[in-house]
């Protein structure tokens, strides 16, 4: 079975006077979602308000029953079929489907991530200049390729990456950046064309710089960002 | 109608940023910087004010303005072209336009990191993000 997340953070206008009815008749819950339908959230989320996803037509990642369990303002809401235990993954959802899951080290990316779905409302023409849109199959690419370069640098060196900022690039293309004042500078760009290359270009503001093109299906490509986007004492933005 | 110009190193080009390109912290992202019909279109401020920059958007109130210094866009070896633009038929009349040329290059994405350092807020906009 996938795993689900099953914490949830209530935006704070869903915070009901008395808490423990947070799930009653009278809940924003239940006015939001129909009663047959049920809603699973896809990992931590912001008060800036990340969505529910409805999951009426992927039954296998109902939950069985409400814990009701509040706790400032987390608190257990949904439990899956077979599991009433927390779960350590963030799954990045678009339109009910899966694009990644990252652990919950990855938390950070998992928000940068979370903030560039903006991406996904910019159609041809976005910027009355006549510009490029963006299709959901670039972000896709965009966010496989990170969330597996992360999980991969994770997993073979134990290493958290800085967090990029993931932003929309020209000609319907992805831009992933980096940029720490005065320690370096990266920016990997993934092409609309998905016959075409991943490009990037990192430097430490002197004579130190790396570039080139990657597949971005094929992340153990780039080891060699490693160094410009794992140091932890760099300055934040 | 009006001569082409060399436009020396302390002078300042005028580029306009739509809100869509400056994230919440008010920093532009690097997509902000696209060529279009051959470079990428800036106004001398030899001709042109930020205010008139501005103006020449289609929807100036969705723009911001920030500017470059001419000697900083050439250090990082883009070519500053001056452009003047006299279309009567299209009443397009515009001797302050300048083009950036060299970002759509194999160097592209060097090109747009680097432009993040180099620009100054004119007229600032609101990030829509």
């Amino acid at each position: 079975m996938a795993t689900v997340a099953k914490t949830i953070r209530l935006k704070k206008p869903w915070l009901l006077a008395d808490d423990s009815k947070a799930f009653s008749e009278k809940s924003p819950f239940k006015e939001a979602v129909p009663s047959e339908q049920w809603i699973i959230y896809s990992g931590w989320t912001s008060y800036s308000g990340q969505q529910l996803i409805d999951i009426t037509d992927k039954k296998k990642y109902l939950h069985t029953r409400e814990k009701n369990v509040l706790s400032n303002i987390f608190f257990n809401a949904f439990v899956a079929e077979d599991d009433s235990s927390h779960s350590d993954i963030l799954p990045v959802f678009i339109d009910g489907d899966i694009v990644c899951e990252l652990p919950l080290q990855l938390e950070a990316l998992y928000n940068a991530i979370e903030k560039s779905k903006y991406i996904l409302d910019l159609q041809d023409n976005w910027d009355d200049e006549g510009s490029q849109g963006y299709t959901k199959e670039t972000w896709y690419r965009a966010i496989q390729f990170i969330g597996n370069y992360a999980k991969w640098i994770l997993n073979c060196f134990d290493t958290v990456i800085d967090t990029p900022k993931i932003s929309h690039g020209p000609d319907g293309s992805i831009d992933i950046l980096w940029k720490k004042a005065t320690s370096y500078r990266m920016l990997i760009n993934i092409p609309a064309d998905n016959k075409q290359p991943g490009s990037f270009y990192g430097d430490d503001y002197k004579l130190l710089k790396v570039q080139g093109t990657f597949d971005p299906q094929e992340q153990h490509q780039i080891p060699f960002l490693l160094p410009h986007i794992t140091n932890s004492s760099n300055v934040g933005d | 109608m009006w001569e082409i110009e060399n436009i020396p190193n302390d002078n300042l080009l005028y580029y306009r940023v739509h809100h869509r390109d400056v994230d919440r912290e008010g920093n532009l992202s690097p997509g902000a910087f696209r060529e279009r019909d051959g470079g990428m279109s800036t106004d001398w401020n030899k001709y042109s004010t930020p205010e008139e920059a501005q103006q020449r958007a289609r929807n100036p109130l969705d723009n911001g303005i920030v500017r470059f210094l001419v000697g900083d866009i050439r250090a990082i070896e883009l070519m500053v072209k001056h452009d003047p633009l006299y279309k009567p038929d299209q009443h397009i009349f515009n001797r302050a336009h300048t083009n950036v040329i060299g970002i759509d290059g194999v160097r592209k994405v060097e090109m747009r990191l680097k432009l993040l350092d180099l620009y100054f807020w004119e007229i600032r906009i609101e990030s829509s993000m």
